[in-house]
């Protein structure tokens, strides 16, 4: 009978140690498709794996900028463009529809 | 962590923050059995089922009040703001509790916050909800609710933006929207452990839908920590930022009462204190009707008891500042405010509310109070009234009497306004009850990670 291929390896450990010790060995050993599975955050074995950075902070900031520059430009389309107000620095002459 | 949190901080007689002797595992099965193994208790019935009355009993006064108008409720001219915005304002006050205690203890690296964040965070929730339903109900025409936002329509209309009233609907909205995120971001890890031990099939499928494909793999970790600490940030600044915009509904007027500056940092303090009130009145009985006295120890209970001492100070010395200003600006209507208030109709709820909120907690100094849990409701509950008193006064007292004797009035709450607030106060516990039911309402992974097994050895670093 022929053997299959070896697609993977397990393995378990009993301590947050034990696991980061084998990640680090493995990631050092050349091995470059390894994950690492635990109940809780380990901070250091996702850097033992070789996964440094994480993208989140890029999409948030990508995110920040849009919510800031989307706010920011619907208070001019409102207050210069559509109803020019007189309390947003006395730019614009009294406003039409408006309460005062 | 510089403590070991199982083991109680030397010399300080406080309790450790989690008792010892658990493993990863009756962690783990403990917080998850309420949820998915143990027998729904008649107690929880029981409450749940008051709830649901009362829920029923704010739907039917909603129900009347969209049939008749706000009529029905005490509101008159010159008090056009009565118990709706009373209650928006204590509701959304608890909330912020929840917020502090996710986020900022977060980001001060608190470890005690890690077992009552959850439910605090759903208290946040409910308490918002609540909040968010006077304000529009109050509008008269709430089925128009939607005229408060910006949006291009053929009247031409826009909100007033001077107005502190639309301030609110953005300050109230954004910090629903940044709660249920937190909240939910928070929830995740924990959704994947109940998908993964839930027997049904439909709570695992339930479960695993809102689990997103967790597996606890050190990328998801990465990104989930970073994740949660830019939510963190971002919802610090609503802490104060809300409230103080809730606040400005108050101080930017003419008005007698409603003209001040010290508003914003007392308003802030307040809610805190209101919040963190709630927060005991939450835990205790969760505490103990479910044995949790191991992972909700008395170090939080006393730590939240400090927090209460701490801002209920701030509270009293807003009081304080308001009548010194009242007197300092030499403003015979200012100085009538402050003499009707203390004197006038309504100085009975003026005094008590001095009593709840200054004099009755000032016994949180003794260490013998604060180690007694039915001590620590009953303060709870009293701080509870006396900062919805705190609303009331400055809501009522300032409009019932203003520059003019012509235009003076008294007002008085109707069978409507109490079944509307009674009937909120019913939504809110069985919005809880629901949440202890289904969700883990401490954080089983976070209560992992404070055991000592969790930690990497010092070598292996």
């Amino acid at each position: 009978m022929k053997r299959a291929p070896i697609f993977g390896l397990m393995a378990e450990f009993d301590s947050p140690t034990d696991l980061l010790l084998a990640a680090r060995k493995a990631y050092a050993e050349g091995y470059r498709r390894i994950d690492a599975y635990s109940p809780f955050p380990i901070e250091e074995v996702s850097e033992a794996i070789g996964h440094h950075r994480s993208r989140v902070p890029l999409v948030v900031l990508v995110g920040g900028l849009l919510g800031g520059i989307g706010g920011y430009l619907m208070q001019y389309w409102i207050s210069v463009l559509t109803i020019p107000s007189t309390w947003a620095g006395g730019r614009c002459i009294l406003g039409r529809r408006s309460s005062w | 962590m510089a403590q070991d949190p199982t083991v109680e901080p030397p010399r300080t007689g406080r309790a450790p923050v989690i008792a010892p002797g658990y493993t990863f595992a009756t962690v783990t099965d403990k917080i998850s059995a309420i949820v998915l193994s143990r027998r729904t208790t008649l107690g929880w019935v029981l409450g749940f089922g008051v709830g649901l009355l009362l829920t029923m009993v704010l739907l039917a006064a909603v129900s009347y009040l969209l049939v008749k108008g706000v009529g029905i409720w005490g509101i008159n001219i010159p008090i056009g703001w009565g118990f709706a915005i009373v209650n928006f304002v204590w509701w959304i006050g608890i909330g912020h509790a929840g917020t502090l205690i996710s986020a900022i203890l977060l980001l001060l690296r608190q470890s005690w916050r890690n077992s009552i964040n959850r439910f605090a965070e759903a208290m946040t929730l409910f308490a918002v909800m609540c909040a968010g339903m006077f304000p529009v109900l109050h509008m008269g025409r709430p089925w128009l609710a939607y005229w408060l936002f910006p949006y291009p329509n053929t009247m031409q209309v826009w909100p007033q933006f001077r107005s502190p009233l639309v301030w609110d609907v953005f300050a109230v909205s954004t910090y629903f929207t940044v709660s249920l995120m937190f909240w939910f971001v928070g929830l995740i890890p924990d959704l994947g452990t109940l998908r993964d031990r839930s027997q049904s099939r439909f709570a695992r499928a339930a479960y695993g839908f809102l689990a997103m494909g967790w597996r606890g793999s050190a990328r998801h970790w990465k990104n989930y920590e970073s994740a949660y600490l830019l939510l963190a940030g971002l919802a610090t600044p609503l802490v104060v930022s809300v409230h103080t915009v809730v606040s400005f509904d108050f101080a930017i007027s003419i008005v007698p009462g409603w003209h001040t500056t010290i508003f914003p940092p007392y308003f802030v303090a307040g809610a805190i204190y209101s919040g963190f009130a709630m927060v005991l009145v939450i835990a205790i009985p969760i505490r103990r009707f479910y044995g949790l006295g191991d992972m909700i120890t008395m170090r939080h209970l006393e730590n939240c008891a400090r927090i209460m001492l701490v801002t209920g100070l701030i509270v009293a010395y807003g009081y304080l500042v308001e009548g010194f200003m009242a007197w300092y600006r030499s403003d015979e209507f200012d100085f009538f405010m402050l003499k009707n208030r203390m004197l006038g109709p309504y100085a009975p709820l003026y005094w008590l509310l001095i009593f709840c909120n200054i004099v009755a907690p000032q016994v949180l100094w003794s260490r013998r109070v604060r180690q007694n849990v039915g001590a620590l409701f009953g303060i709870s509950i009293v701080i509870l009234i006396g900062m919805w008193l705190e609303r009331f006064i400055i809501v009522v007292t300032s409009l019932h009497r203003d520059f003019l004797t012509s235009s003076w009035g008294m007002y008085y709450p109707t069978k409507w306004d109490w079944f509307t607030y009674v009937g909120t106060i019913g939504f809110f516990a069985m919005a809880m009850y629901l949440f202890i039911r289904f969700l883990p309402m401490i954080s089983i992974f976070e209560m992992r990670t404070l055991l000592p097994q969790a930690e990497v050895e010092a070598e292996a670093k």
